[in-house]
């Protein structure tokens, strides 16, 4: 092994037959934000992000793509700082519920003319 | 970066619409093997096997790589799948690299496949990615989101339909070159602007092929890559970025370009112009070529990229040659496609090009994009720069 590594956070969502109330990016977003809790880091800490799931059972041709994306583009998009995207979502506030956060995105993208 | 880490091996299958005498181990075995033929090694060699294939939607098998490892010689050994839509092909190149770099292994295999003629539906499965409540509803397909990124970009670059045909013809003559390829036209400007129109200003001829096919590459750790081959194609850099955006707001160079750059700054190029000799992209459309010159930095404002076009700078006789083996305007294995970029751009660094070898290869760029420009999903590029000389 080269360099060491070890867990700093985990998270879970409740695991039930049917999350009626949540969708696909509800419930990673909800997983991420534990995580991130318990480690007590922000999205800026993070250089890089590993997704597992199952485009056949989530009913998407990419879980890939929408699990870094939209609402749960703070968990995925690595240079979310640097490359301004359309949602400025601030995940720092982290406390509140899922709902508080969507609260907080603003448009700041522009329409073209 | 870890460990240094080399390419020293590739095999590719020819990409055609349907591969009817193999399944998909088969497939994806006829690749490895000929990456390890290549590199003079036995499946023995290999210490970890990453594999990728993108929807599997498009196999109409479920897990295609569980059906696939023993065939890639995974048996009793590490195995790991990825996808990430378009870009799973470097993705799994990025994941062999990581594997290498990080001093747990030190010769992997990194294998992707698709089968994409097995849907007759491919672009149904692309809707998919658009958000069920929201944006499916629209019933917008690739060709046609893409066509508005098209015409969004138009007036910006400056650039007609006679340009985007002008690297079509570039890149169906070059595939004549490339006896992998799946779509080889020796045709005309003409020709591409007559071809069926598809969604303004996307013509048949602007737009990819879905091909079946696999692509096999072995990367190994300088040691080994040292005892394996006197020509190695090391590592000098790589990146990769997810970004999100809606379609037409903004430009490949901000989408398609913080990958290229994050390997730009770890292979130390500051100059791309002078310092790299040529470019292995994700063009699945033939505009993207002209929105790639931009956004790798061969130039610094859009009109000049489609001056840069009409001057031939992407051409096999131009300043740094795009797509020498036809690009994905001529072969699109979804999944495999952009592992055939890093395949391609090593075959070049190696001196193992054939017809299509570009003359003094000394440093590619191999680039793959993919995802979706959708609201609701993300676009994802990768880069990996390959050198002759180690650093």
């Amino acid at each position: 092994m080269a360099n060491r590594v070890a867990v700093i956070g985990t998270s879970q969502t409740k695991h039930e037959a049917a999350k009626r109330g949540d969708n696909l990016e509800d419930i990673i977003f909800e997983a991420a934000r534990g995580a991130l809790c318990d480690a007590e880091l922000e999205i800026g800490d993070i250089d890089s992000v590993v997704l597992a799931a199952h485009d056949q059972i989530d009913g998407r041709s990419s879980t890939a793509g929408n699990g870094s994306s939209r609402r749960t583009l703070s968990v995925g998009s690595r240079d979310r700082r640097g490359a301004r995207s359309q949602w400025d979502v601030r995940p720092v506030k982290l406390r509140g519920d899922f709902r508080q956060v969507e609260k907080e995105a603003t448009w700041v993208g522009e329409w073209p003319s | 970066m870890g460990r240094r880490v080399a390419i020293v091996g590739t095999g590719q299958t020819p990409y055609m619409r349907r591969r009817r005498d193999v399944s998909v181990p088969e497939l994806a075995h006829e690749a490895a093997k000929k990456a390890l033929e290549d590199a003079e090694l036995t499946w023995n060699d290999i210490d970890a096997v990453v594999f990728g294939v993108a929807p599997e939607a498009f196999e109409g098998v479920n897990c295609p790589d569980k059906w696939a490892a023993d065939g890639v010689g995974a048996l009793n050994k590490p195995f790991m799948r990825v996808n990430t839509g378009g870009t799973t092909g470097s993705s799994t190149a990025l994941a062999a690299v990581d594997h290498i770099a990080s001093g747990l292994f030190d010769v992997v295999l990194a294998v992707a496949m698709q089968r994409v003629g097995q849907t007759p539906v491919a672009q149904r499965i692309l809707g998919l990615v658009w958000d069920p409540i929201f944006t499916r509803g629209f019933s917008l397909n690739l060709i046609t989101v893409i066509a508005m990124i098209t015409t969004t970009a138009m007036p910006k670059f400056g650039y007609n339909e006679w340009h985007m045909a002008k690297i079509a013809v570039k890149d169906y003559h070059n595939a004549l070159n490339n006896p992998y390829a799946h779509r080889k036209l020796d045709i005309g400007i003409d020709d591409v602007l007559n071809s069926p129109l598809l969604c303004w200003p996307m013509k048949y001829l602007d737009c990819c092929p879905s091909s079946d096919g696999a692509c096999a590459v072995v990367f190994a750790s300088e040691e080994r890559a040292k005892r394996t081959t006197r020509t190695p194609a090391w590592v000098i850099g790589t990146g990769a970025n997810a970004y999100v955006t809606t379609p037409g707001i903004e430009g490949e160079e901000e989408i398609l370009g913080p990958a290229v750059r994050k390997a730009y700054r770890v292979a130390g190029i500051d100059n791309p112009r002078r310092q790299i000799s040529l470019v292995e992209c994700s063009d699945p459309f033939s505009f993207m070529e002209i929105h790639y010159y931009l956004a790798f930095g061969f130039c610094e404002e859009p009109r000049e990229a489609t001056k840069m076009v009409e001057d031939g700078f992407g051409e096999m006789t131009g300043e740094v040659p795009f797509s020498a083996s036809g690009g994905v305007l001529c072969s699109n294995p979804v999944g495999a496609t952009a592992l055939v970029r890093v395949a391609e751009a090593a075959l070049q660094i190696m001196g193992k090009g054939g017809k299509r070898q570009v003359s003094d290869a000394k440093v590619a760029l191999a680039m793959g994009g993919g995802g979706f420009p959708a609201p609701g999903s993300a676009t994802f590029s990768n880069a990996m720069i390959l050198a002759k000389e180690r650093r």
